[in-house]
């Protein structure tokens, strides 16, 4: 009770800041564009149809304030249009009460990225409905995001154990991947593959993640196969449209790879896209091009940093790679701050090593790769923190692994190493 | 009745700041077609938002070059149909403007007037088919003419004010009309619009919409709004201070018990503001330093305990102490019997008939710390949103208004309990009341702390 | 590859973690557990049994699987999984527990990998090597004794799984291929998988908006029971699983039913969904004693029992427990349902709200001289069926409680109307007048499936075929119309 009253002040508190922030001709960006995509191509646009059906029965006095805000979630999934994440927040009220409520909460600040936030309404989702299911799958997303895999796998072992399901295995998959065990993810994702059946979205969203793994794994074929499965299920799904960007990149299709990645990013400008668009512009010695690219990501960058929400790992890496390596030290200590992860810890550590510390940024990248994560960036970032700390044999040990587990699909960076291999 | 007004301002405050600054996101591209039917010609305004990061591709352009691209646009895909035969609408004025957005950076925005020549039609469809697959309002509005009497099944208001603000409203969707069928005949000027569809009037604008976030707009950028929210965080303090388990019950007993005079009152308030600023300051910095293995969440419980045996702590002295004069007054009562005192005219409280428990620097400062100490998961919460918005000076600030607030309340219940206990002490109150106070207010203060401890003990375990 | 991993399993966590019935805008059976909503494949949407007029000395079983699947699928048509098992289950002995288990594994394949055409016209057969992606059923027999498993046998391997019916073009005839997919199995049985035309019907809107019955523009609907509901299930298709065999390959003593009195007269049915547990991470060490096993995933016996009785926090615990164990989990809530108060709530019925045993009764024990199994049976959520009493020349939809005891309760035949039957019953239909009987004539105004039902095996309807189906084409932003502009 006390708790409730304790957290409405504190929202009071929470808001009056973003007000502050408004007023300096702003705004805090509540949720950023969702980085989930997938656009639903149901023909019948039923979420939409629910939608309208939720909203009247709210305006009806129903209490069904949680399924509109899952419904409203849904849409900004589908349609990438953020201001339906907002709406699924005002629906919620300041203070979500009852486990369905909680749960929705939780999924949104997960949305935005507010781990700690996720996590804390996701136990209270878990506490108000012990036999309830649905609060597990973004409780262990909240403790991966904050680094505590140890408590994120015991929690997702319990899940997989009472509920086998599409969510539990793509959440294996992802731990697997992270503990350098690729095969196991795959596995683990083919799963998820089966299970989502012809649910249209998941077998988009489910094809597109096992072909990354496959192609990691060096399985083109398999990779790209998974990823026309993917489209065919939904067209124009942006992850599997970047992917087919990247295998045709590490096929050598350097110019189809390019024309997708415009495609791509002219629809859905997400910093992740417009970065693979400008390294592979660079790759191409197009640095005007490249420049166009950059600067969509630096607005969004600039929109972030003036809400106070830029503790994205993604932007520390792209400053530290193509921007001010000061700047990009502050935000891997913020994403750091934000989110413990492995990925943060890699973030934090390419850009110390930009900025001229390569000592302390190879001790973050060993800090990063401590699962025996085997993602090829971070692997690249650690090489050359290995190379520029003195340590010729680790880093080209390090740099070769880059190459081994996929760094072709970014062939700016690939050429890199291969030069500091040579 | 105060909860439920706190949170109605809650509410008001935090839709706007969920909005997002465009409402409709970075990336979204936002059209309507204004369309009114004539018996001579149809006129359409087509206004185009494009919001910050959708206006980047633009950048090098020149105004010119950004309208000639959005004419080709309308006339490839905005289509017009009278009697079901196409015509041709004529751009008759362009007008384009880059108002900034967020971060400086700018949107852009551009008008259109079209113009048709038709004779009396009987039916006319608008089919808008711009920017398709890309995110935003999209909407149709129709509009009364000269000289006609029209049935449109799209509604006649536009909620967006020519795209310059989007509803909010949480249970409608931003509109999606990308068709128009209007029904004509000769009349004068009537338009009978359908499809309204529960038309999202109620017109929250993304950048503030409700009066009170309009009070922030309007204090102007920067140092007034600054100013108001300093002095909001003040009052929250302030009103937060009465709810429950914030240690006024404690304070006053503490004052009663020991016989605190107005400046005790005063010097404790000033320490709870500086122990409570120092507690959620400390707390946030280990919170932060932690948090890569504990959560703030984890933490608080602790502190609960903490306090609650400090309270405990403070309680059993005054106690103890009190019993020990108790018995030493009662002792010396027997010594002096036929001893008449004048307690009348005392008018220092130090110098009551009942001995004064002394009130100790160092009896005030534990207090005063134990008061303050009190974990406030909000004031953290705030700090920490502070921090992770970049905005920690600002989170600072807030947090002393916020404690100075609390102490406010605090200090100034302590004075009205030390007043009130003079004004007791002149009235003929029985004396055995007066005296069992101090008593009764040492044991409250132990039941104040059994009560905090037993609270934080199942959370820690 | 940036971030790829993360966004990504953000998405899927996203999109599981979405948890309400969103997926399932379209979903069926509808609109249960939460979780269930985001799992298709596994989710049971309803199950029939009875013993059809011409298969007399047979038991019937339609399971199906698969809520709302839209009929025009493109290349994705309706999918079982191929990782899960798909279980109906039969107690015979009254316990509970399964002592018949009939088990589908599915396998698939494109018969041409790199293609992603569902299927070339044109399709006549259903081994027509013009469908491209191909899924196959093996059957297998499972005997319990206890609860334990004591046999398996394979009754049958790779028979086909009937395609979907993508459209007129593809597949000019339907009916050859759907009716090709009905195989004769050992031991004088026939097995039948494959998409169909969901055989529910029901008014979502009206059920599920707080028993809505009272609407704008159609007062009264459910109350006077005037029909005026609108079918939401209508056109949407399901993937039907339809088993016949003999009595005496489930009967407790193994042998034909002599009649209704018999003492193996009555069998209780579930189907059931299993998936498999995996170990988070593998190969590690000291963390050996998790063990891929397989873990239940969802069930259903009788109809609208996890949607209607049991609360939204425990849908998910109804699905993944046991009928056995129904009792101690649910039985308050079969005892002092929720649609009784919501009744008395909404339309002041003065329905009885306590200690409803005639539910207990229909539901779990199961109805005594009918589909009560032995003398003393657990109450159970298991769909009884007394295979000793005839099928009914004269179907009646509202089954027993109209005289017709061929009929739900007893079992459950496609043409059941289980929404009015299951209303009028927790309105209290059953009851003795001196104990709260009311006969109220409830229900959703949808009386019968949208498309009439075989007469002979499989009995389910043919699907709604890809191109006529329902799919409502939404029309967003038409391309302009080619005509040349005329200036004015």
């Amino acid at each position: 009770m006390r708790a409730r009253r304790l957290t409405a002040v504190a929202l009071a508190f929470v808001a009056a800041l973003a007000v502050f922030a408004a007023t300096r001709g702003d705004g805090p960006a509540a949720a950023g564009p969702p980085t989930g995509l997938a656009l639903d191509a149901r023909p019948a646009d039923s979420t939409a149809e629910e939608v309208r059906r939720l909203q009247a029965a709210v305006r009806r006095g129903e209490p069904r304030e949680a399924e509109l805000a899952a419904a409203y979630a849904q849409r900004a999934r589908e349609t990438g249009d953020p201001s339906f994440y907002a709406r699924a927040e005002a629906v919620l009220g300041p203070n979500p009460a009852g486990a369905p409520a909680l749960t929705e909460a939780a999924a949104l600040a997960a949305a935005r990225h507010d781990f700690r936030g996720a996590l804390g309404l996701a136990r209270r989702a878990r506490a108000a409905a012990p036999d309830a299911n649905a609060a597990f799958p973004v409780l262990v997303d909240a403790l991966v995001e904050l680094g505590r895999y140890d408590a994120a796998e015991r929690t997702l072992q319990r899940m997989i154990g009472r509920h086998p399901d599409l969510g539990g295995y793509a959440r294996i998959s992802y731990l697997r991947e992270l503990h350098g065990d690729l095969g196991g993810a795959a596995a683990a994702m083919a799963r998820a593959v089966a299970a989502a059946g012809s649910a249209r979205s998941f077998a988009a969203d489910t094809n597109a993640l096992l072909g990354e793994l496959e192609l990691r794994r060096g399985r083109e074929t398999a990779a790209g196969r998974a990823f026309r499965l993917a489209l065919a299920a939904v067209p124009g799904h942006p992850a599997a449209s970047a992917a087919m960007a990247r295998l045709a990149a590490a096929t050598g299709r350097q110019d189809v790879a390019i024309a997708r990645w415009r495609r791509l990013v002219a629809r859905m400008p997400l910093p992740e896209y417009a970065i693979a668009l400008g390294e592979a512009e660079l790759a191409a010695g197009r640095s005007g091009a490249a420049e166009r690219a950059f600067a969509l990501v630096r607005a969004q960058e600039a929109i972030l940093r003036d809400a106070g929400v830029d503790v994205d790992a993604e932007l520390a890496v792209f400053e530290a790679s193509h921007g001010s390596a000061r700047r990009a030290v502050t935000l891997g200590r913020r994403a750091w701050a934000s989110a413990p992860s492995v990925r943060s810890a890699d973030a934090l550590g390419w850009a110390l090593t930009r900025a001229g510390r390569p000592e302390t940024g190879l001790r973050w990248a060993h800090r990063a790769l401590r699962l025996g994560w085997r993602d090829p960036l971070a692997l690249h970032h650690a090489g050359f923190a290995a190379l520029a700390a003195g340590e010729r044999a680790e880093g080209e040990r390090l740099l070769r692994a880059a190459l081994r587990d996929g760094l072709a699909i970014n062939p700016l960076l690939a050429a890199e190493a291969r030069e500091a291999l040579r | 009745m105060r909860r439920a007004l706190l949170i109605a301002v809650v509410a008001a405050l935090l839709a706007p700041a969920a909005a997002a600054a465009h409402p409709l996101g970075d990336y979204s591209v936002n059209h309507l077609a204004e369309i009114g039917v004539s018996s001579d010609r149809v006129d359409v305004r087509y206004t185009l938002d494009r919001a910050e990061i959708a206006s980047v591709p633009l950048r090098g352009q020149s105004d010119a070059e950004v309208l000639a691209g959005v004419e080709d646009e309308v006339a490839d895909r905005l289509v017009l149909e009278a009697d079901d035969r196409r015509v041709l609408l004529a751009v008759t004025g362009a007008r384009l403007t880059r108002p900034p957005g967020r971060a400086g950076l700018p949107t852009t925005r551009a008008e259109l007037t079209l113009r048709a020549r038709v004779t009396d039609p009987s039916r006319v469809v608008l089919r808008d088919g711009t920017y398709r697959g890309r995110i935003g309002w999209k909407a149709i509005v129709a509009q009364p003419g000269e000289g006609t009497a029209v049935v449109a099944d799209v509604p006649a208001t536009d909620p967006t004010g020519g795209l310059r603000r989007y509803p909010a409203d949480r249970l409608s969707s931003p509109a999606d009309v990308r068709a128009a069928t209007l029904r004509v005949e000769p009349g004068d000027g009537t338009l009978e619009a359908r499809g309204s569809d529960a038309a999202p009037v109620a017109s929250g604008d993304g950048r503030g919409g409700d009066p009170l976030t309009d009070a922030f707009s309007d204090a102007a950028a920067g140092k007034g709004a600054l100013l108001l929210l300093l002095a909001l965080a003040f009052g929250w303090g302030a009103l937060h201070a009465l709810s429950p388990g914030h240690g006024k019950a404690m304070v006053a007993a503490y004052l009663v018990g020991t016989r605190g005079t107005p400046r005790h009152a005063i010097a404790l308030g000033g320490i709870v503001t500086v122990t409570h600023t120092a507690g959620v300051f400390a707390l946030g910095a280990v919170a932060l330093a932690l948090s890569a293995t504990v959560l703030p969440e984890d933490l608080l419980p602790w502190l609960e305990l903490t306090s609650g045996l400090l309270v405990l702590g403070v309680g059993a002295a005054v106690l103890r102490r009190h019993l020990r004069h108790r018995s030493a007054h009662r002792h010396g009562h027997h010594h002096h019997h036929g001893h008449d005192h004048d307690h009348g005219h005392d008018h220092d409280p130090g110098h009551s008939h009942v001995p004064p428990e002394r009130i100790t620097s160092r009896g005030l400062l534990a207090m005063g710390a134990a008061a303050g100490l009190i974990p406030c998961p909000s004031a953290l919460v705030v700090l920490l949103a502070a921090v992770a918005q970049g905005e920690i000076a600002l989170g600072l600030a807030m947090i002393v208004a916020f404690s100075a607030g609390l102490a406010a309340t605090l200090t100034g219940l302590g004075l009205a309990v030390v007043l009130a206990g003079r004004a007791i002490g002149r009235l003929p109150v029985p004396r055995g009341v007066v005296a069992a106070l101090p008593a009764l207010s040492a044991v409250a203060i132990v039941g104040v702390g059994c009560m905090l401890t037993l609270r934080a003990v199942p959370h820690v375990a | 590859m940036r971030r790829t991993p993360l966004v990504g399993v953000a998405t899927v966590a996203a999109l599981a973690a979405g948890t309400l019935a969103v997926t399932g805008a379209s979903s069926s059976s509808h609109r249960e557990a939460p979780k269930i909503l985001t799992d298709p494949t596994a989710d049971n949407t309803d199950l029939y049994a009875f013993t059809a007029k011409d298969a007399p000395g047979s038991l019937t079983v339609v399971a199906n699987w698969i809520p709302f699947e839209e009929p025009a699928g493109g290349p994705y048509y309706g999918k079982l999984d191929p990782t899960a098992r798909y279980y109906v289950k039969i107690d015979n002995t009254g316990d509970g527990v399964e002592d018949v288990a009939y088990r589908w594994k599915i396998k698939q394949k494109f018969r041409n990998p790199d293609s992603f055409l569902y299927a070339a016209p044109q399709v006549t057969s259903v081994d027509d090597p013009d469908v491209n992606f191909v899924q196959t059923y093996d059957l297998y027999k499972e005997t319990y004794r206890k609860g334990k498993l004591k046999k398996t046998l394979k009754l049958a391997s790779g028979l086909p799984v009937a395609p979907d019916n993508v459209g007129p073009k593809t597949i000019p005839d339907y009916s050859p291929i759907f009716n090709g997919a009905v195989k004769s199995i050992p031991g004088g049985g026939k097995s039948f998988v494959g998409p169909a035309d969901d055989p529910f019907f029901l008014d979502l809107n009206t059920v599920f908006d707080g028993i809505n019955i009272d609407k704008p523009g159609r007062p009264n609907i459910g109350l006077g029971n005037q029909g005026g509901g609108k079918d939401d299930i209508s056109g949407y298709n399901t993937h039907s699983f339809v088993l016949q065999v003999p009595e005496s390959e489930v009967t407790r003593n193994g042998r034909a039913v002599g009649s209704a009195d018999a003492s193996n007269a009555v069998v209780g049915l579930w189907a059931t969904t299993e998936r498999k547990q995996l170990k988070v991470l593998r190969g590690r060490k000291g963390k050996k004693h998790v063990k891929a096993h397989w873990v239940q995933v969802s069930r259903l016996g009788n109809p609208l029992i996890n949607e209607v009785i049991v609360p939204i926090g425990s849908k998910d615990k109804f699905n993944r427990t046991g009928p056995a164990d129904d009792a101690p989990n649910f039985g308050a809530f079969a005892v002092n349902p929720e649609p009784a108060r919501l009744l008395n709530a909404l339309f002041n019925l003065g329905v009885k709200e306590t200690d409803r045993t005639d539910i207990v009764q229909a539901l779990l024990t199961g109805v005594p001289d009918l589909t009560q199994i032995g003398d003393n049976p657990v109450p159970a959520d298991t769909l009884k069926l007394n295979l000793g009493v005839p099928p009914a020349d004269m179907e009646n939809r509202f089954g027993v409680l109209a005289g017709d005891v061929a009929g739900f309760p007893n079992g459950r035949r496609l043409a059941d109307d289980v929404t009015d039957i299951e209303l009028r019953v927790i309105a209290g239909a059953l009851l003795p007048d001196d104990q709260g009987g009311k006969q109220i004539p409830l229900g959703d105004g949808v009386d019968q499936n949208d498309k009439p039902f075989g007469t002979s095996f499989p009995y389910v309807a043919q699907p709604t075929d890809g191109f006529t189906g329902l799919s409502k084409r939404t029309e967003p932003a038409h391309a302009p119309v080619p005509q040349p502009p005329t200036g004015g």
